[in-house]
């Protein structure tokens, strides 16, 4: 199993160096980009920028440079922000928006398999059908449309919750994690579904009813784990959706995360915050991607032995 | 191609077409989604009002006939209902567009790498693996962060984010098509690569590529509505979807069908494209449709 | 022949799609005695795995059964899930045609054993694990208690097999249902397996599920012929491979290389295909393959009668035996 791991985290390198390389090389092309000498920018900053990306230097110096800082964590200074380095911003950001990703992708794990169990086990009775024509109104319903339609009805005429804002209140995270989780509790839940239903006709588990086992020990026992692993490997791309929500989810409730300096900064067009937030999150997206295929392989025996098998003919 | 090949090819496909119209949703949505996609095109002609015309006698006003405003008017008095369908001609086009240049990139490099197969075939698969970690509603705000925003960075960068899936997806249709027995008979009758790929292999993988292409499109404008309402993607004098629900969402209080009506009308396209994707795949891969 | 324990009468199934109504048994009448070892062949499709899943309720939810199974008196198709489930695994066992596909990927072996015993007999643990690889040992696993920790991959066909088979043992079972256990394995293991599943039946029913009338013939006393979801011949083994009543037992004997007739001759097989189950043609099933067929044959379903004593037959041929 450690072998595994560590096999998977040096085939995330080269990702992680396309991404950096990428983004280097698109700030320095960009028009106009921070390095166009004859956009008017303050001289403090221009200062800064010659400090942090070494602009009197040939252009490879300058990348290594670059890769040099962003291993230390530091993504230059914002073009905006004076008196913020990209770092500082995302730092002050990242608290609240993970805070707000994780119970969105909480409870879509949570609420989107039970409704996705739910509706396997009636197959084809009319709370199947509910269930999952409910899912699928959360998927064509974009959480940027969900966002304001639920605070129209809860804050504005309900009165119930606030429209926008963020505390440390309840009341202030209930709007925004909804409308961010609505649409992969409806992904989870619909992958829930067929996942079970094609479980349940499998070979082993008609083993498992032959044996004489009760329906709760063949779910539990038999087949959790089965069902359990498309959903496992979609919590990559979950993670990504929730990310690339947040953005916007911030946006409409006015919520101070890194998704509202992320669409200030492309705005603005502040080229070091946007590269900043990308890079940030990529690197991010990964590592969580990297923890699920960790996850996968250990509930598929198959998988991880596979592994095992490959690393040892590898060795020899 | 032989008589009795074509003649066997056009039964396929009218069995699929028959399929397709027993599928009830699906075959209502096509209706539905010719139908938007129709008044999108005429619509605009037909009401007195025009795309940037205002309404000085009627500002954020409700859905009316004495008017002629059918849907309305935004906060600056604009007609709602021209504003709608011109901003549903610019989504419906970003979505077939891009979701063409997701096709042309996906397919040719999906029919190359499993074409050659072996070596390359990996590679380039590797390639797609490593592209699929990425987040890339990040890198298109980059690119239009950096090199402006028009239509045109709209199509090729949505289009260059979703080929992956339609790549891996004919990958492996052409690495099965390959090495069946018809694709061996003709190679030993003397057909040229060229004819086998085009009279073979295209044909045989048409059926997931139309399938897969189906539901590219609601996800394409998916993007773009995601893109213009954060206000990075279609600008003024153009509208879409994605606007109008970011101007609706700003006006809601006073005035929610802003929101609500170019909400619905997406909602009501995706829906509808997501229904047809289902049914096409049920209609063209009976395998996985039919219940046992 | 003792008091039956397993007793199936007029036992029909059919599964609804959304194309056709498909009928995988047609009215199937059986008696099998304690102790009795019964083979039932056929070509594939003929209904002999549906048998033995309606037999003990695995159908899927598409499926419409009619009839009686009844099992030790108990009627299986009326009787309340629970009880199904106390007797299923416990005194009705089976064993599937493919154990790579039939035990739990991502369970491992000693577990799934175990549970088995947990469950009906409410053994703690331990004594479930000492029960289990005591039962590895007796099917002949090699290693036994290594094996308990095991995942079903790791393991070779045969090994799957055997595990399958002690698997089935686990509770003692009075009747043990074997469904083609040898089709998926290489030939050189089917000998081990078949000689295992004569010795574990021993002391109980053995139903043997197979498309070989010579390897049933091999473990079985009594066997039966099915064709197109309806027996068509049962006799004792004698009777079957002396005095072939049936026109398909007889085709099915010279389809076999090496056993009828003079060396050299072309292999001879039944001409033309089984019907296809959602079309099924009137009268005896089989008489548009049958080279003895007149009228009669294809309008009127010969029934089941007895030709002599314990032997039946379904067939509007004279009794020239």
């Amino acid at each position: 199993m450690l072998h595994f791991a560590l096999r998977r985290l040096f085939s995330a390198v080269p990702t992680l160096f396309l991404i950096v390389t990428l983004a280097f090389f698109l700030v320095r092309w960009a028009p106009g980009g921070p390095f166009d000498r004859e956009r008017p920018i303050p001289p403090e900053i221009a200062a800064n920028l010659n400090a942090s990306f070494h602009l009197d230097e040939p252009l490879w110096r300058q990348y290594l440079h670059y890769l040099a800082n962003l291993l230390h964590g530091d993504f230059g200074p914002s073009f905006k922000y004076q008196d913020y380095s990209v770092t500082e911003l995302i730092w002050q950001g990242f608290p609240v928006s993970l805070q707000l990703g994780a119970s969105a992708m909480l409870i879509a794990v949570l609420l989107g398999l039970a409704m996705g169990v739910f509706a396997a086990l009636r197959r084809n009775h009319w709370m199947d059908y509910f269930v999952m024509s409910t899912a699928m109104l959360g998927i064509v319903i974009p959480n940027f449309v969900m966002a304001p339609v639920l605070g129209l009805i809860f804050g504005v005429y309900l009165h119930w919750l606030p429209v926008g804002g963020w505390g440390d209140e309840l009341r202030y995270r209930i709007l925004p994690v909804i409308a961010l989780s609505l649409p992969q509790v409806a992904y989870i839940a619909r992958l829930t579904r067929a996942s079970l239903i094609e479980v349940l006709h499998s070979a082993y588990i008609r083993t498992a009813r032959a044996k004489g086992l009760p329906l709760r020990k063949i779910l539990l026992q038999h087949a959790a784990r089965p069902t359990l692993l498309p959903v496992i490997s979609y919590l990559g791309p979950a993670t990504a959706a929730i990310v690339t929500g947040s953005v916007v989810i911030e946006q409409i409730f006015g919520i101070p995360g890194i998704g509202r300096y992320f669409v200030q900064g492309a705005l603005n067009r502040d080229y070091t915050l946007v590269m900043g937030v990308v890079v940030f999150y990529a690197v991010l997206i990964i590592l969580l991607n990297l923890l699920v295929d960790l996850l996968y392989a250990w509930l598929d025996p198959r998988i991880r032995h596979a592994q095992r098998d490959a690393a040892l003919t590898h060795v020899l | 191609m032989s008589f009795e090949e074509t003649q066997g090819m056009q039964k396929n496909w009218q069995r699929a077409w028959l399929r397709l119209r027993h599928h009830r949703a699906a075959f209502a949505s096509l209706g539905v989604l010719l139908g938007i996609t129709l008044v999108c095109l005429l619509g605009p002609a037909l009401s007195p009002w025009a795309l940037d015309e205002i309404d000085w006698e009627s500002i954020a006003a409700p859905p009316s006939w004495e008017g002629a405003h059918y849907f309305g008017t935004d906060a600056l008095g604009r007609d709602l209902f021209v504003r709608s369908l011109s901003g549903g001609r610019i989504s419906l086009l970003v979505g077939l567009v891009a979701t063409a240049v997701s096709l042309l990139i996906g397919v040719l490099y999906g029919a190359t790498a499993g074409y050659l197969g072996g070596r390359w075939d990996a590679l380039m698969m590797r390639v797609v693996d490593v592209l699929y970690a990425l987040p890339f509603m990040f890198f298109v705000i980059l690119l239009m962060v950096f090199f402006g925003r028009s239509l045109v960075l709209i199509f090729v960068a949505i289009g260059a984010v979703e080929w992956l899936t339609m790549a891996r997806i004919v990958r492996g249709q052409a690495l099965s098509v390959r090495h069946r027995g018809f694709v061996d008979a003709a190679r030993l009758s003397g057909a040229s690569e060229f004819q086998i790929i085009r009279r073979h292999i295209i044909p045989n993988t048409l059926g997931p590529v139309i399938v897969y292409a189906t539901l590219t499109v609601p996800q394409v404008i998916l993007f773009e509505s995601f893109l213009s309402f954060l206000g990075l993607g279609v600008q003024e004098p153009l509208t879409s979807w994605g606007v109008l629900i970011a101007e609706g969402a700003q006006s809601m209080e006073s005035a929610p069908w802003t929101l609500l009506l170019p909400a619905s009308l997406l909602a009501v396209t995706l829906l509808a494209l997501n229904f047809l994707g289902d049914g096409l795949r049920d209609a063209l891969d009976p395998r996985t449709g039919t219940p046992r | 022949m003792s008091r039956s324990l397993l007793w199936l009468d007029n036992l029909r199934l059919s599964f609804c799609t959304s194309e056709a109504q498909i009928e995988a048994l047609r009215g199937i009448n059986l008696s099998l005695g304690a102790g009795e070892r019964l083979g039932i062949v056929g070509e594939s499709g003929s209904g002999k795995s549906q048998l033995c899943f309606a037999t003990l309720g695995l159908l899927p939810d598409n499926a419409q059964v009619s009839g009686r199974v009844c099992f030790d008196g108990i009627d299986l198709l009326t009787a309340d899930a629970q009880t199904v489930q106390r007797l299923r695994g416990n005194q009705l066992a089976m064993i599937f045609q493919d154990p790579m596909s039939a035990l739990n990927p991502y369970l491992t072996v000693g577990r799934q054993l175990t549970e088995v015993l947990r469950w009906h007999e409410r053994l703690s643990r331990r004594a479930a694990q000492a029960r289990a690889v005591d039962l590895l040992e007796r099917v002949r696993l090699p290693e036994a208690s290594i094996r308990m920790r095991a995942y079903p991959h790791e393991l070779s066909g045969g090994m799957r097999q055997r595990v399958m088979i002690a698997m089935a043992l686990l509770c003692e079972p009075r009747l043990l249902i074997a469904d083609e256990p040898t089709t998926a394995l290489d030939v050189t293991v089917q000998t081990d397996i078949m000689a295992l599943l004569q010795t574990a039946s021993e002391r109980r029913a053995l139903m043997l599920i197979s498309h070989d009338l010579h390897l049933a013939a091999g473990v079985c006393q009594r066997i039966v012929v099915m064709y197109a979801g309806l027996f068509v011949e049962i006799g004792s083994v004698e009777d079957l491979f002396t005095r072939p009543a049936h026109p398909y037992t007889r085709g099915l004997l010279r389809a076999v290389p090496g056993h009828q007739g003079p060396a050299r001759e072309p292999l001879y097989s039944i001409p033309g295909q089984p019907p296809q189950p959602d079309q099924i043609p009137q009268g005896c099933a089989f008489a548009p393959r049958c080279e003895q067929a007149f009228s009669r044959c294809h309008h009127e379903l010969p029934p089941l009668h007895e030709i002599r004593a314990g032997h039946w037959r379904a067939c509007h041929l004279d009794a020239a035996l």
